[in-house]
């Protein structure tokens, strides 16, 4: 399983995925403070100072706000289109069968390939919190923001499980369009589950009140929605490892 | 507060996006120039992609654009 | 015994592709699997993987082949029809690859199989290699763990004339230590390095047995000493070769009137001899029956 993660690895960084990978998650960190701070002098000038002065001073916490606004949007999706054929490119080229016939087990397959991604997305996500955080700090005050890490960690959590039912709906139905179209899927009832049934059990509400949260450091159930969140995860593993063992190849 | 000073302030912000978009570009560019063949589209097409949409066009090129053996 | 399918049959749906297959395969053995496109060399194949679903017994080096597992896998060296690789890496980091999948190689494996198949000191990446380079490769993965079964699919089929010379010879060398069994639909090549060959036809084995063809009675290769006309032999069944002529007689009649018509013409014969059936007529009756 080693050497399969091993060649994932080498997959991004051998060809120009590593590129991409960079540019998406250091431009992200970059873009979160940059649009706090020029948000404010774009409505100055587009509507006068009137309003500019309704929205109050800009301070660190605007520039993570943007972070849970970018991250989980434009990095994420960013992210699964990289990694949303992983399975079916194999099975579809045929690269696979000569390590299967090698005697690599098919669960070390996939295994070795969510380990990786998730290697992947949590350096990401570690540079964007990188950038993000070497800017707030020099523009603004840091030590007014309350809950950060929980807060970071549970949406990295989320995305994480969005990784995971994207690479199931990639195994189970061989196509690129299938895995996004799964965590699509997902993401909807989520978003309505937590609309109108209010459950602290919902992955999604760790949405909820980011704002007050950084700056009211307002009390907050992570234990729950972390709990459904690795439940899930297992659940996606598990399906994947079961249909994969018995696919015709 | 005048443009200079608000062009200052921005620098720290400016000058890395500017290398990461131009950077990227050019890259993909000498990559497009490279390698001529793509799964769909044209060289000229990729690279007026490349040069003008910043960031998505580079990102577009290697995710969809690029030939396989490539 | 290396391979044994004991009462194999296999079906896509309600399409039955191979029924009641039986065969074996000792050690050091090399059998040519010849069959039409579609006969099934693949699926039976695919199942001596684990790759497909099947109904019987298949045990490789003793150990039970199940659908879905890949234990037994570890002792065959599998090269696909078109192998397809990780085309990022070159020749000696995909072997390296496939060393520490498979475990028990030595470097100095690695290195003598890069040598085998001529890609040793490559710095180019599998992307760039030519059809016959990556069937090379595909030789040398499969010949890394030293396996006690290389099983090879069609493997000169998408090659020219050259490639294919190339893997036969590396074939050949292969054979010294390890059985192979390879599909193919050249009989030329069957016939070049196997000796024993079995035959897939609708769904069966129809033969499975020495490379021998029989000795033909009613055809024979006839040479003259001098220039004689096709004109008057008009109603045999003659085909014209570089020197003399190969004549098919329908029955012992058929060839004494042929006798006849060379004395009546007053040539003179320099060579007559029967002709070995070809092996594809041998496999063409074999199918028949």
């Amino acid at each position: 399983m080693k050497s399969f993660i091993k060649k994932e690895w080498d997959q991004y960084f051998l060809t120009n995925r590593w590129l991409i990978f960079f540019v998406i998650f250091i431009a992200l960190g970059i873009m979160n403070p940059f649009t706090a701070k020029i948000t404010p002098v774009l409505i100055e000038n587009m509507m006068g100072d009137e309003f500019s002065s309704a929205f109050g001073e800009v301070t660190a916490v605007d520039s993570w706000l943007q972070f849970f606004k970018n991250v989980p949007q434009l990095g994420l999706i960013g992210f699964l289109l990289m990694m949303a054929n992983s399975m079916s490119k194999e099975l579809q080229e045929g690269t696979l069968p000569i390590f299967l016939a090698k005697g690599l087990k098919r669960k070390s397959v996939i295994l070795a390939k969510l380990l990786a991604h998730t290697m992947m997305w949590t350096i990401g996500y570690l540079i964007s919190i990188g950038v993000t955080y070497l800017y707030t700090i020099y523009y603004w005050d840091q030590s007014i923001v309350q809950q950060l890490p929980l807060a970071l960690f549970g949406i990295y959590l989320f995305a994480l499980l969005f990784i995971f039912i994207t690479f199931l709906g990639n195994t189970i139905t061989n196509s690129t369009m299938g895995g996004l179209g799964l965590s699509g899927i997902v993401l909807i009832v989520l978003i309505f589950l937590n609309t109108f049934f209010d459950s602290k059990w919902n992955p999604f509400m760790l949405f909820n009140e980011i704002n007050e949260r950084l700056l009211n450091d307002i009390a907050f159930s992570y234990s729950e929605p972390f709990l459904t969140i690795i439940a899930l995860m297992i659940l996606c593993v598990t399906f994947a490892i079961l249909h994969f063992n018995k696919r015709a190849i | 507060m005048n443009n200079l000073d608000t062009l200052v302030e921005y620098l720290p912000f400016l000058i890395p996006l500017i290398i990461l978009q131009y950077g990227l570009a050019i890259y993909a560019i000498v990559h497009i120039i490279k390698h001529p063949n793509y799964k769909f589209g044209n060289q000229v097409m990729w690279i007026i992609i490349s040069l003008f949409l910043s960031f998505i066009g580079p990102i577009l090129y290697f995710m969809f654009g690029k030939g396989d053996d490539a | 015994m290396i391979l044994k399918v004991d009462d194999v049959s296999k079906a896509f749906g309600k399409k039955s592709v191979l029924e009641n297959i039986r065969l074996t395969i000792e050690e050091r053995e090399i059998i040519a699997f010849v069959g039409a496109n579609g006969a099934g060399k693949t699926t039976l194949m695919k199942c001596i993987l684990g790759f497909l679903p099947f109904k019987g017994n298949i045990t490789v080096a003793d150990e039970k082949v199940q659908f879905g597992e890949t234990a037994s896998n570890a002792h065959i060296g599998y090269l696909p029809d078109v192998p397809q690789f990780y085309a990022f890496y070159t020749a000696k980091q995909y072997l390296k690859m496939c060393q520490k999948v498979s475990g028990n190689v030595t470097d100095e494996r690695v290195d003598e199989m890069l040598k085998l198949v001529g890609l040793e000191n490559r710095p180019e990446k599998i992307q760039q290699y030519s059809r016959g380079m990556k069937q090379r490769l595909g030789i040398a993965q499969a010949l890394l763990h030293k396996p006690k079964l290389l099983i090879c699919d069609e493997p000169t089929s998408a090659l020219d004339p050259e490639g294919r010379e190339q893997i036969l010879k590396i074939l050949q060398e292969a054979k010294k230590e390890t059985a192979i069994l390879f599909s193919t639909h050249i009989l030329s090549e069957a016939e070049r390095i196997s000796n024993r060959m079995i035959i897939l036809h609708d769904r069966e084995i129809k033969f499975d047995g020495p490379l021998k063809r029989k000795v033909s009675n009613d055809r024979f290769y006839v040479e003259f000493m001098s220039e004689v006309s096709l004109e008057n032999f008009k109603e045999f069944q003659i085909e014209q070769e570089k020197e003399g002529w190969t004549v098919q007689f329908s029955d012992e009649m058929n060839k004494q009137a042929f006798m006849q018509r060379i004395i009546e013409v007053d040539a003179s014969l320099k060579k007559f001899m029967p002709q070995e059936e070809t092996l594809e007529q041998f496999v063409k009756e074999v199918t028949n029956r």
